[in-house]
């Protein structure tokens, strides 16, 4: 029981930074645009939360940095996307090249430094409970701060005129341009707060969850992301799910180490074949009739793609 | 509400659209008719506020209005309803109906919302939950929301464009009843269609355009002949030569009974012989384009073509060509000379440049193309265009299945664009094409299949029909 | 015949590139004469270090040869990263076989890498066609997928007697070993195949009706059925013929260069082949000269630790910021108006 209770709380700990990477996708896919330059805003902002935290010795400031940072690498793939009109996946993979090697030069400095350390803060009362308690309310601040995001990403989404709006966009952006909604602002916005999430995922992982700064310290976790997103079915709380369940597997293979070598290797690398497997189940489900399939499953599964994701702005709005 | 448009008019370059149309409106259920290309969706891009005038103003209640945009029209009023549903699939009908909506911080007040939703759901007999996701209604259903979102955002003059399109029966009843009762509110409506029978059960009043001029106004009683011939009026045609050979090997079309609007007729044309030309006559919205898809892709329904033994033809026996030039039948980012290469190399392994060249260069003279052979589609005029896919034809015999092949084209192209069509009638050519301009349909079938939304209506010879006949079936009186 | 106007932009738009790329590096404090040096010193300035260039040029050139296909297309075949390093499996397979010993190895290896090669650009294709499966995700997904293997082959199956280290495999056998000639190595039969095949590409995707008919799924997915070729199909040829050249690079990485199978098999090549790609927008001549250059880079980048004290990743800095340079300029389309100017001032 201790050990299924400290798992989860290693879990939680340790999925704090896909969980608010994968919400922030999740909005900016909402809006209609793929961050696939997520690899590289995680591994930049995560160089940059650790310098700043590192120079200020205040971890605050590293976060806050990331967090800006990435917005900054939002706002310009939000101005090749809708004033350039370019294609936001070539524009995405370059920048993740570009970011992921900017990252590991400017880092050369700052690897195997210690930085400031942000402890936990266990919530007075509530982390007295047995179980719940440790398991929920003896974290560090942004752990928290993930935690909550979900349902505030969820309320903001489906209970706020500006979630609507922007979800509007995402669906059929001349629908939305034809009610008077501005389509492009919409887009804008979501792109932003997307890419601000990301940069404050990337913080976390040199802040707190893994700790300092090497060469191609995250890599591969914007990659999941993206990975996750889809799997998440655009829904913050299946996302925050689906992160958490990679945080699992991430645990099970650092248990697993001391097994076998071959063992730990592959299993950070089984959500891809999951994924897929899901993918295409989900298009099974959505192209054909799927009596086979209990309904429960299915209303699991599915997941509502925003019709216009991925695609240019139509030319109509200009 | 009072509205007053005065002298709008609107050119595109050479064409004008619209000219100093004049019209006031101040309750009731209003028709707008007119041919294709009488300028109807120009007027109403220009009431709902997507395009600007050139000149002239609208009025509504004494004051003198914006036009240009979508935003100020809504302010004032107007609400368009489209031909396609302009919602959003994926999301419910409430948040459907939130997007945009005009209210102040919606999500404070939903419950509010919610019930004055549920209040006009209720006036105007809709039976539908709230949380229900949009994609999962038909089409019929969501423009009936449509129209109430309209008007719970203060809509007094409401345009439909082309509603009814894909409607069934139930749908349009639906939605008939609906328009009814918002016009017996005080709500001006417009109806843009050009199915007479719907336009006689549901307008009192109506303006006929032509040629972007408002040429008549019409009232209850309508009197079916003379707006047919105002809306109808044919025009002095060039005579083609037309053929008459000797016609030999014949062809089946197999109907599926869901596809003819008498299910048990028995009398209408059975035989087909090579060197008919059919041509499948409907207004815009009918089913004719997607009748002649099918015969391609069989896709839309049961309805076949098969060759005298009861066996379908092979596809490369097919020669199809869609009405979306550029979006369905041609290449934009592929030159002149690349579409020739992938049109008569089908089963080389390599390409020879140089008689591919030959053949475009032949082909280019034939069909009297402007253009040079690196031109990518995308530059040329859609004239070109329909041209080039004319040429892209195999020299081959062949079933041509030619969707409008004269849509956007000016009279002498249209005639030169038949010329080449008419010089492939020879034994071994089937002929089938649908169109919305009844003198086309009448100049160049010898025999007519009428189609009214999807149905068709009746299959006849020319010769035992009349133009009035075929108009009056297409618009669906029977 | 030639299409001097465009040469005349694609000038402006290299001159604006590099001048981009000048600046960034002062910006870095970084001297642009320096690093220029140092680069052609480290990858031409001798024989063995032009061999070492071809050698990175060899699998660079394959992947971007490769994606020529897919993204003719209209295919994001992310997942070549996988089909190389299925294809470095491939041809590891045969080096450690039997086979191996022989001097007929490597033209196995080749066929083997091929083989896997393509059939791993196949199921990103099926996934495709069959599952509508968004080809970034299966591909990114297959990518991981094949280095979990070839690290579970690696420490698992193939490890080296005694250690298991991700360090790599064994030495392959001597007769595995991409063949050589002379005494600087130079790998004649490399060279060769990568001529050969970009040879055959050319002939291919310019005078064959499979290249015609790529082309246009690539440009319209709805129009080739009025043409009466269904895209499904070009759209897996697409992808088995790039898997299989993919392959190629793989047998190239492992039997050329590390002469064993380590886990980074594909170093980067292949997302590097898609910068290359996107801005060569599929003309031959181009991802040619593009991967030699971009060779040059990478070899001649490892000596501006020895000799600048620079981290290698400045390179894939100056390369990515190339390709995003070059992108935008091509959006903005400001060449134009910059040649307009210099005309202006000539006819003044």
């Amino acid at each position: 029981m201790i050990f299924f209770e400290n798992t989860l709380v290693t879990v939680i700990s340790l999925s704090t930074p896909l969980v608010i990477a994968v919400i922030g996708e999740t909005i900016s896919e909402k809006s209609g645009v793929i961050n696939l330059s997520a690899e590289g805003t995680i591994m930049i902002c995560a160089l940059f939360g650790f310098v700043f935290g590192y120079i200020t010795d205040i971890a605050i400031v590293g976060f806050l940095f990331a967090f800006f940072l990435g917005a900054g690498i939002a706002i310009f793939i939000s101005y090749c996307d809708i004033k350039l009109r370019m294609d936001q996946i070539a524009v995405g993979f370059v920048l993740t090249v570009f970011l992921s090697h900017l990252s590991n030069y400017i880092g050369q400095d700052y690897v195997r430094l210690n930085g400031p350390m942000i402890t936990k803060i266990q919530i007075p009362l509530l982390s007295k409970i047995p179980f719940l308690g440790n398991v929920l309310f003896n974290h560090s601040f942004i752990t928290y701060i993930s935690i909550l995001l979900i349902p505030t990403a969820w309320f903001f989404l489906n209970k706020t005129t500006l979630g609507l709006s922007i979800r509007s966009a995402g669906e059929n952006p001349l629908a939305a341009n034809s009610r008077g909604i501005d389509v492009k602002k919409m887009r804008f916005i979501g792109t932003v707060i997307g890419g601000s999430l990301l940069g404050l995922a990337g913080a976390t992982f040199s802040l707190y969850t893994k700790y300092g700064w090497s060469e191609g310290h995250t890599t591969n976790y914007g990659w999941i992301i993206l990975a996750i997103a889809i799997f998440g079915g655009w829904n913050p709380y299946r996302a925050a799910a689906g992160a958490y369940s990679f945080g699992l597997l991430q645990v099970l293979a650092i248990k697993a180490q001391s097994v076998t070598l071959a063992l730990s290797q592959i299993l950070p690398l089984l959500p891809f074949p999951i994924m897929i497997f899901v993918l295409i189940f989900i298009q099974y489900i959505n192209t054909k009739d799927a009596r086979y399939v209990p309904r429960v499953i299915v209303s699991l599964i599915v997941g509502n793609q925003p019709e216009a994701l991925g695609k240019k702005l139509p030319e109509e709005i200009k | 509400m009072k509205i007053q448009i005065k002298n709008l008019s609107k050119s595109f370059g050479d064409l004008q659209a619209n000219k100093n149309i004049t019209l006031s409106l101040n309750s009731g259920i209003h028709a707008l008719l007119g041919e294709n290309g009488a300028g109807k969706s120009t007027l109403v891009k220009i009431i709902s506020g997507q395009l600007s005038p050139d000149s002239g103003e609208i009025i509504i209640n004494g004051e003198n209005i914006g036009l240009g945009s979508a935003k100020d029209s809504i302010k004032n009023g107007i609400g368009l309803l489209n031909q396609d549903p302009l919602d959003f699939s994926n999301l419910s009908i409430l948040e459907s109906f939130l997007v945009g909506i005009n209210e102040n911080k919606p999500f404070r007040k939903i419950e509010i919302i919610k019930a004055k939703i549920l209040d006009l759901f209720e006036i105007y007999s809709i039976d539908i939950e709230l949380s229900t996701k949009t994609n999962s209604l038909s089409i019929g259903e969501r423009q009936q929301i449509e129209l109430i979102r309209l008007l719970y955002n203060g809509a007094k003059l409401i345009i439909l464009d082309e509603p009814t399109s894909a409607f069934s029966l139930d749908q349009k009843k639906m939605i008939f009843e609906t328009l009814k009762k918002l016009s017996d509110e005080g709500i001006i409506i417009i109806f843009v269609s050009h199915k007479l029978d719907e336009i006689f059960e549901i307008c009192e009043t109506g303006s006929i355009l032509k040629a972007g001029e408002l040429i008549e106004s019409i009232a209850k009683p309508f009197d079916s002949k003379k707006i047919l011939s105002k809306m109808f009026e044919t025009a002095e045609f060039h005579k083609t030569e037309k053929k008459y050979l000797e016609r030999v090997n014949k062809f089946k079309i197999i109907f599926s009974k869901s596809d003819l609007f008498y299910e048990n007729r028995t009398d209408f044309v059975k035989d087909y012989t090579f060197g008919n030309v059919i041509g499948i006559a409907g207004l815009q919205g009918s089913s004719n384009d997607k009748f002649i898809k099918n015969f391609f892709s069989n896709e839309f329904s049961e309805t076949r073509i098969l060759n005298e033994f009861g066996n379908p033809f092979k596809i490369e026996n097919y020669y199809y060509m869609p009405a979306d030039r550029l979006e369905r039948g041609l290449f934009k980012d592929l030159n002149l000379l690349e579409h020739y290469a992938l049109a008569f190399s089908l089963n080389k392994t390599f390409l020879d440049w140089k008689i591919i060249k030959q053949t475009a260069k032949n082909k280019i003279f034939k069909y009297n193309i402007k253009s040079n052979l690196n031109n990518s589609l995308s530059e040329l005029s859609g004239g070109n265009q329909q041209r080039v896919m004319l040429s892209l034809m195999p020299d081959n015999e062949s079933i041509l299945l030619l969707e409008q092949p004269t849509r956007g084209l000016d009279y002498n192209s249209a005639n030169k664009i038949w010329e080449m069509i008419l010089e492939r009638k020879n034994n071994d050519i089937a002929i089938l094409f649908s169109s919305t301009d009844i003198d086309e349909i009448w100049e160049y079938s010898d025999i007519i299949f009428s189609v009214s939304g999807s149905k068709i209506m009746d299959i006849s010879y020319k010769d035992n029909l009349t133009k009035e006949t075929i108009i009056k079936y297409i618009s669906g009186l029977v | 015949m030639f299409d001097f106007d465009n040469l005349k932009i694609n000038l402006i738009r290299l001159i604006l590139t590099l001048l981009i790329i000048f600046f960034t590096l002062i910006f870095f404090g970084i001297s642009p004469f320096e690093v220029f040096e140092s680069i052609i010193y480290g990858s031409l300035s001798s024989e063995s270090k032009f061999i070492r260039t071809l050698m990175v040029w060899a699998p660079i050139s394959l992947a971007s040869l490769a994606l020529i296909y897919t993204f003719s297309a209209g295919m994001w075949n992310i997942g070549i990263e996988g089909q190389i390093i299925m294809g470095a499996v491939g041809a590891t397979f045969i080096a450690r076989s039997f086979l191996g010993e022989y001097l007929i190895s490597p033209y196995i290896q080749i066929l083997f890498a091929m083989l896997f090669g393509g059939f791993w650009g196949l199921l990103s294709a099926l996934l495709k066609v069959k599952g509508n499966v968004h080809e970034i995700f299966s591909g990114l997904g297959l990518d991981f997928v094949a280095s979990g293997i070839i690290i579970f082959l690696i420490i698992g199956p193939w490890k080296r007697d005694g250690i298991a280290s991700t360090g790599g495999t064994d030495l392959f056998h001597k007769s595995s070993w991409v063949p050589t000639i002379g005494s600087y190595n130079f790998p004649l039969m490399l060279i060769l195949i990568i001529l050969f095949l970009y040879l055959i590409s050319y002939v291919v995707l310019n005078f064959t009706s499979l290249g015609i008919k790529l082309k246009a799924t690539g440009i319209n997915v709805l129009a080739t059925e009025r043409f009466y070729f269904k895209s499904d199909k070009y759209i897996i040829f697409s992808y088995l013929i790039a898997g299989s050249i993919a392959g190629i690079a793989g047998f190239s990485q492992a039997s050329g260069a590390y002469h064993k199978l380590v886990p980074s098999i594909s170093g980067g090549f292949g997302f590097l082949s898609i910068l290359i790609v996107l801005i060569s927008s599929k003309n031959i001549y181009f991802s040619f000269i593009l991967s030699f250059m971009f060779s040059i880079l990478i070899v001649g980048g490892s000596q501006l630790q020895i000799r600048l004290g620079l981290d290698n990743s400045i390179i894939g800095i100056i390369q990515a910021t190339f390709v995003l340079s070059w992108l935008i300029l091509q959006r903005i389309k400001i060449e134009n108006k910059i040649l307009q100017k210099i005309s202006g001032m000539f006819y003044k």
